[in-house]
């Protein structure tokens, strides 16, 4: 479960692409494909470190317009979707 | 010896290849030897194996149960042994199929199950699963003026430097009997693919391109309903580099050779040169005017 104050990190068996403005990432070990663009190719970028998501929400506020309710809400969602794929392992405090 | 070029690469081999084009000049010098021997049971120490195949040190094993042995070296050599009382043009579909398919990917080509031909100089592929269209529309196509390049096995040459590359296939279109008959293709048809299937080796209509052409655009084919529209679909990235994943010449063999990171990396160089699409259209051969109508439309639309 993915809340504010869990701790991501990109899995470690990770192939990476970018072209033009897409970023395609397979994890080889569950065989599963992921594409970003736009918001979600920033969001990679900025978790190439283990990131709270608090934190890394507070730096899409800074960047984009966008509330702190729905910023937070799109970023859990988004982020559930990569640990499902087996694109990020997450710690929970 | 028998001289072929098949993939782009000179092949001698001392069985004749009833799916092969044409022969080359007896004499030149040959890439690639494939020639029957003793081919062991197994390897000494593979590094992976699973239940009809072992690697090791850059050969590839490969038993198919009751029809023939392949042992496949390090990008240049095919040792095969045909077991006792089968056909010999049995073995060569294997032969010419998977075990080449092997060979192709030792020496580290981008290497895929799609039927290609020649638009305006450039190479046009199109991937599926089989059963989806491919060699029916290349031949359509190339009966259509567009120059046969590739059936099944189509292998892409990345360099790094400039668009890949697609060299001629070489080997002869396999279609099935109802397919050539609807192409008005019968007066082109070779021999039977194997006994008592209904499939047989065509030379494709027209001229097949003569060299390698660069890579411009790749489509995965989806079958319709006769009466849906024909529609293509522009692929984002991550789509693309999926679609050549699954159409992988084959699949399994990437994972099985640890090809992963390359086939990753290569998939996406080409890409950087190629427009990758889906094209769902109806199977049935009589919409085959309406959808090479509407490919050539989309070669004008993306500028080929």
């Amino acid at each position: 479960m993915l809340v504010l104050s869990s701790t991501i990190k990109r899995s470690g068996d990770l192939l990476q692409a970018q072209l033009a403005n897409e970023v395609v990432v397979m994890s080889i070990e569950a065989g599963a494909y992921f594409g970003f663009a736009d918001v979600g190719k920033r969001i990679w970028e900025l978790i190439e470190q283990p990131t709270v998501i608090a934190d890394l929400c507070t730096r899409l506020m800074s960047e984009y317009n966008v509330t702190a309710e729905v910023c937070e809400a799109e970023t859990l969602g988004f982020l559930n979707d990569l640990e499902r794929q087996g694109i990020i392992h997450v710690t929970n405090p | 010896m028998w001289h072929y070029r098949i993939s782009g690469l000179e092949v001698a081999t001392d069985i004749r290849l009833p799916g092969a084009q044409s022969e080359t000049s007896v004499g030149c010098t040959s890439e690639i030897i494939m020639r029957r021997a003793p081919v062991p049971e197994s390897l000494n120490a593979p590094t992976s194996h699973g239940l009809d195949w072992a690697m090791a040190d850059g050969c590839f094993l490969w038993r198919v149960p009751n029809v023939a042995r392949f042992l496949i070296s390090h990008g240049r050599e095919i040792l095969f042994a045909i077991e006792d009382g089968i056909d010999e043009g049995d073995a060569v579909i294997y032969l010419l199929g998977s075990a080449f398919g092997i060979l192709l990917h030792q020496r580290g080509h981008l290497v895929l199950h799609a039927s290609a031909v020649a638009v305006n100089g450039k190479a046009v592929l199109f991937c599926g699963p089989s059963g989806a269209g491919k060699s029916t529309l290349a031949a359509a196509l190339a009966g259509a003026g567009r120059a046969f390049l590739n059936d099944d096995v189509c292998h892409i040459a990345v360099n790094g430097s400039g668009a890949p590359t697609v060299p001629p296939d070489g080997r002869l279109l396999k279609l099935w009997q109802n397919a050539l008959t609807e192409l008005a293709l019968e007066d082109r048809k070779v021999a039977a693919v194997a006994k008592r299937l209904d499939k047989f080796y065509v030379f494709p209509p027209g001229e097949p391109a003569a060299e390698a052409l660069p890579l411009a655009a790749i489509y995965g084919l989806h079958v319709a309903d006769a009466r849906q529209d024909i529609v293509i679909e522009k692929l984002d990235l991550a789509q693309a580099v999926v679609l050549l994943r699954h159409n992988a010449y084959r699949p399994l063999l990437v994972a099985e050779m640890r090809l992963e990171p390359n086939f990753f990396g290569d998939s996406v160089l080409a890409l950087r040169y190629a427009g990758a699409f889906n094209l769902t259209c109806p199977a049935d051969l009589t919409a085959m005017p309406r959808v090479i109508q509407r490919l050539e439309a989309h070669w004008q639309e993306i500028g080929l």
